[in-house]
């Protein structure tokens, strides 16, 4: 489980950090004294929980959960009893701890945090078991009107600018969307992400030529990161 | 209302230069804490006064103060609503913490 830290104070910073170094598999990623370069960090990094301070100057805590489109897990992090209402009114808020915080409450605090994440975690797999299974085809937005489109006629999506265009033998149709929501609704089989920018069907390669894919008349790059992975993903001799 | 070093003994889990370090950065944020306090109030910038109050607070509940931790939150309150009533008692507490952290030799 990875975190972050937001807290204006140093000493909370110092405390919050020596206690999640006593907790087994929580990996504190980074440390912020102000919200903003908090949001920052989250708008290229995900986590899967913050430690946030309601008190700050500027910038609430509050505040800051009201600007995160999909918050991670919150535990809310103060020096005031009187907020516990408020702060669980969003749905994020896993916990509320009152500084100063013990070892004992705070190890309980993230045990309720991880016992959520691993629940949710088995969830999303069986949701992804009995969809992938049934979702065939995808509809896609196109000047108003609804297309559908059969999973498998589909070679390969390519992420360009704010839109992606897909893919088939006879057509192109561009979108406004991102590879990560499409990938959310293709089937997990035979589809997978090769690059940051091209997601591909992997029963429509012709060949893999050191690190290039030849789909069709396509050439796909391959990053480096993936290339083990794909490899593992084909049927090799 | 004594200071006493319970919680921060008992975070450090033995660890001296923990609970040195941790000594250190409070009595550091304390003395900027408490001078920035001063000085928002001297301005008549009460949210200002009332943020560095709370923050305060904080060092209060560390050193394990429970009285002293009613008093600021009393104060803080108070503080925000217009009323410097407390500010005496505030500042006799504000007092002990930093003659009580000053004695900690924290360059051990």
């Amino acid at each position: 489980m990875t975190c972050i830290i937001i807290d204006d104070e140093e000493t909370s910073r110092i405390i919050l950090d020596q206690l999640c170094s006593e907790i087994n598999d929580l990996d504190l990623i980074d440390t912020f004294e102000n919200a903003i370069e908090a949001i920052k960090f989250l708008n290229k990094n995900d986590v899967d929980l913050i430690l946030l301070d309601i008190h700050m100057p500027g910038f609430s805590g509050f505040d800051f959960i009201q600007t995160l489109k999909n918050p991670p897990k919150i535990v809310l992090t103060t020096s005031d009893k009187d907020f516990a209402i408020q702060a669980f009114e969003y749905e994020s808020v896993m916990d509320y701890l009152v500084k100063p915080i013990t070892r004992e409450r705070f190890s309980k605090a993230l045990k309720k945090v991880e016992t959520f994440i691993s629940q949710k975690q088995i969830d999303s797999h069986v949701h992804l078991l009995t969809t992938t299974t049934t979702t065939k085809n995808l509809f896609i937005n196109i000047d108003r009107t609804l297309i559908k489109i059969d999973t498998d006629t589909i070679n390969l999506i390519e992420s360009e600018g704010d839109y992606i265009k897909i893919k088939t033998s006879d057509k192109i149709y561009k979108v406004h969307s991102t590879l990560k929501k499409i990938s959310e609704k293709l089937p997990a089989e035979p589809f997978f992400q090769v690059h940051r920018s091209y997601i591909v069907n992997l029963s429509k390669i012709i060949d893999i030529q050191d690190n290039t894919i030849l789909i069709e008349k396509n050439v796909v790059p391959i990053s480096k990161s993936k290339r083990s992975e794909l490899m593992r993903k084909l049927n090799l001799l | 209302m004594r200071p006493n070093l319970q919680y921060i003994k008992q975070l450090a889990n033995g660890s001296e230069a923990f609970e040195n370090k941790v000594l250190e950065v409070v009595k550091r944020e304390l003395r900027l804490e408490i001078s920035s306090f001063r000085e928002s109030l001297n301005k008549g910038d009460i949210e200002n006064a009332v943020l560095f109050v709370h923050k305060i607070k904080h060092k209060v509940s560390l050193l394990g103060m429970e009285e002293g931790y009613a008093l600021t939150a009393k104060f803080e309150d108070e503080l925000r609503e217009g009323s410097d009533a407390l500010l005496g008692n505030f500042e006799s507490l504000l007092r002990i913490m930093t003659m009580f952290l000053d004695s900690i030799n924290t360059e051990k």
